[in-house]
């Protein structure tokens, strides 16, 4: 049980003119599932890694209770990592793959059996402990890398992208599965993966990185339903929230093709903060556009007319790829609604659930 | 046509195996003639059969005394450069300076200076401090192979991931206890070869211990030649010599044969 603080954490590298992580500040409350997620390069494994102790920290303290850690050993900070490519050592067997941290540290025997037979009993690994890792699936390797951390009995989980070399189905679940993990220990767990999914169904709580830099941390449901700039609002939602260049004008957003009414609170706000007359953007969630006729009829004056270009089917839903003007947006409908390429269709943005951010700071408006 | 061209590689396969199998053939059957059956056919059988020069070749050899010698100084020699080359491939390995990249560079570049071209100097600076014995021997050994063997052992590090280092430090390893349990086990394939081919030239070795062991520790190739006078060749005994001195590589090599496993790393990543 540990209460963990990344206070204004600095990293750079030598040689390097910019920082790689800038002013990593962060609270996490004991037993939290923290989940690190961003593009390839924006710093959320090396923050990792900076936790873990395998890098350096440049600027700043990483605290565990309060204990400044920064200088202590990797082996010393009470730590079980579990990396992106398993690291499982090929020529031991699964037992003495999950043994190996607690024969190192000269564990009483009969202490470290009930352990990894305890961990093997959790994971379902108890038919494979004799087997060496090259004898197992990708979805059993993984879960070998998740004994040998859980044998340790850690007060804090490091997990660096685990289940990015799984097929899709295996990832979902191993997902679950990392998520009971998390509820049965009851211990801190921090992950770090690009994949937004993952993060939303597993995290208490998201960090959102972006060039090294935090971009918001908050449940998946704030980050989902209130993104403080326009880099979260694009990367939380699959597909991507769709974005227009419109200027505030006699109470309607107008522009890049689309001319629709913004609502009185929403205008309100908008005109009090200087808008009115302003170019911003518009920010509206594929699934917050409509093209059934209730739709229509419900938001008259929000409607905008498209040409489909790509439609995918995917069920119960369909992705249509539409452009209007010259702006190319993702309309998310009921399959019920659905249309060919090439279809003129007309469509209605649900303009409450919209966002509006600055075109300078790119900062969330509402 | 597949099948024609498939013929045609086993023919040539088992005529490349033939001719690798002659001078072998050549010296054990020759090992079981007389003197006069060697000069009379030396490609036929043995006839008259005898295994009476084993005896002589064992005895003028002195033979226990220069296999114990022969295997003392390869077995200590390899193991010492199995030891200093992987310790220093990973060392050079796993640090990105400057330093260590020029390291390497004079490493594999030592691989190009002919031995011959210091031989002289190397028995000369070696006899001024008494050091011309197998222990003496044994170290020439490990500063003449450890290049290749370094050159080597690098290619074979380059692909065992840093996260297997990273995962063992976080489990409580020391560095020693990283290179011991994790990283000297993943490299073994290598070791074997490194193993083999330094084994096979320190055990034929001539001519570096010609000029540096005294009598007393000579190895089974320079008592060999003791069947090579000035004006007489004692072929039957040197042959059975031969015989006799290459029965251990092809032990090792047989017993080594299974410890070179394909892939060795399947299953450590991915």
């Amino acid at each position: 049980m540990v209460e963990i603080n990344l206070d204004h954490i600095y990293k750079r590298y030598p040689d390097a003119k910019d920082y790689a992580v800038t002013d990593f500040d962060l609270h996490i409350k004991d037993g939290e599932f923290i989940v690190f997620v961003g593009p390839s390069g924006c710093g959320k494994s090396t923050t990792l890694r900076m936790i873990a102790g395998l890098e350096d920290i440049t600027k700043g303290d990483f605290k565990m209770d309060g204990k400044v850690m920064n200088k202590v050993a990797p082996k010393d900070r009470d730590i079980a990592m579990v990396f992106q490519n398993y690291a499982l050592y090929p020529h031991m067997t699964v037992f003495d793959n999950m043994a190996f941290g607690l024969n190192i540290r000269k564990n009483d025997k009969a202490d470290t059996k009930k352990r990894v037979d305890k961990a093997a009993e959790i994971l379902g690994l108890t038919d494979y402990l004799d087997r060496k890792p090259a004898a197992l699936s990708g979805g059993q390797r993984q879960r070998v890398a998740l004994g040998r951390a859980i044998v340790r009995e850690a007060n804090l989980f490091l997990l660096d992208e685990p289940l990015s070399n799984l097929d899709a189905k295996l990832r979902v679940q191993m997902r679950t599965e990392i998520a009971q993990l998390h509820q049965r220990l009851g211990r801190n767990f921090i992950y770090v993966t690009h994949d937004q999914v993952e993060a939303m169904t597993m995290a208490d709580r998201i960090v959102i990185m972006n060039a090294g830099k935090i971009q918001q941390v908050g449940t998946p449901f704030e980050l989902y339903n209130k993104p403080t700039n326009k880099f979260v609002a694009g990367f939380i939602g699959s597909p991507a929230t769709n974005f227009f260049n419109v200027k505030v004008e006699n109470g309607y957003a107008d522009g890049d093709g689309v001319h629709v009414k913004i609502p009185e609170g929403q205008l309100k706000v908008l005109v009090d903060k200087g808008y009115d007359g302003k170019n911003l953007t518009l920010g509206v969630r594929p699934e917050d556009i409509h093209a059934e006729e209730v739709a229509l009829q419900t938001f008259p004056n929000a409607t905008v007319d498209a040409t489909v270009e790509v439609s995918e089917l995917l069920g119960s839903n369909t992705m249509l790829y539409s452009k209007v003007g010259d702006t190319d947006f993702i309309a998310e409908v009921n399959s019920r609604d659905y249309h060919e390429p090439g279809d003129k269709v007309k469509m209605a943005f649900e303009m409450t659930k919209a966002h509006y951010f600055d075109n300078d700071t790119e900062m969330t408006i509402i | 046509m597949k099948k024609k061209s498939t013929v045609f590689i086993g023919i040539l396969g088992i005529l490349l195996g033939l001719l690798w199998l002659f001078p072998f053939y050549m010296i054990v059957s020759n090992s079981f003639k007389t003197p006069k059956g060697i000069f009379a056919s030396v490609l036929s059988l043995p006839n008259p059969f005898t295994s009476a020069n084993y005896g002589a070749s064992f005895k003028a050899l002195h033979f226990m005394s220069s296999l114990t010698n022969s295997l003392i100084i390869t077995i200590c020699s390899v193991l010492l450069l199995i030891l200093c080359s992987s310790m220093g491939a990973y060392a050079l390995q796993r640090n990105h300076s400057k330093l260590s990249g020029a390291l390497l560079m004079v490493f594999i570049s030592a691989m190009l200076i002919p031995f011959q071209s210091v031989m002289i100097p190397l028995t000369a600076n070696f006899g001024s401090v008494h050091f011309l014995n197998m222990y003496g021997l044994m170290f020439m050994y490990v500063g003449f192979d450890c290049s290749l063997s370094i050159f080597l052992y690098q290619g074979t590090l380059s692909s065992i991931p840093i996260a297997m280092d990273e995962a063992a430090e976080l489990e409580g390893a020391n560095r020693w206890q990283i290179y011991t349990k994790v990283i000297l086990p993943m490299l073994s394939p290598m070791t074997v070869t490194v193993a083999i081919l330094n084994i096979i030239a320190i055990w034929n070795d001539y001519l570096l211990p010609s000029l540096v062991l005294p009598q007393a520790q000579y190895t089974i190739p320079l008592q060999m030649f003791n069947f090579f006078g000035e004006y007489t060749k004692q072929w039957h005994l040197a042959l059975a010599g031969i015989t006799l001195s290459i029965i251990p590589v092809i032990l090792f090599y047989l017993f080594a044969q299974k410890w070179i496993i394909k892939g060795v790393t399947d299953g450590a990543v991915k």
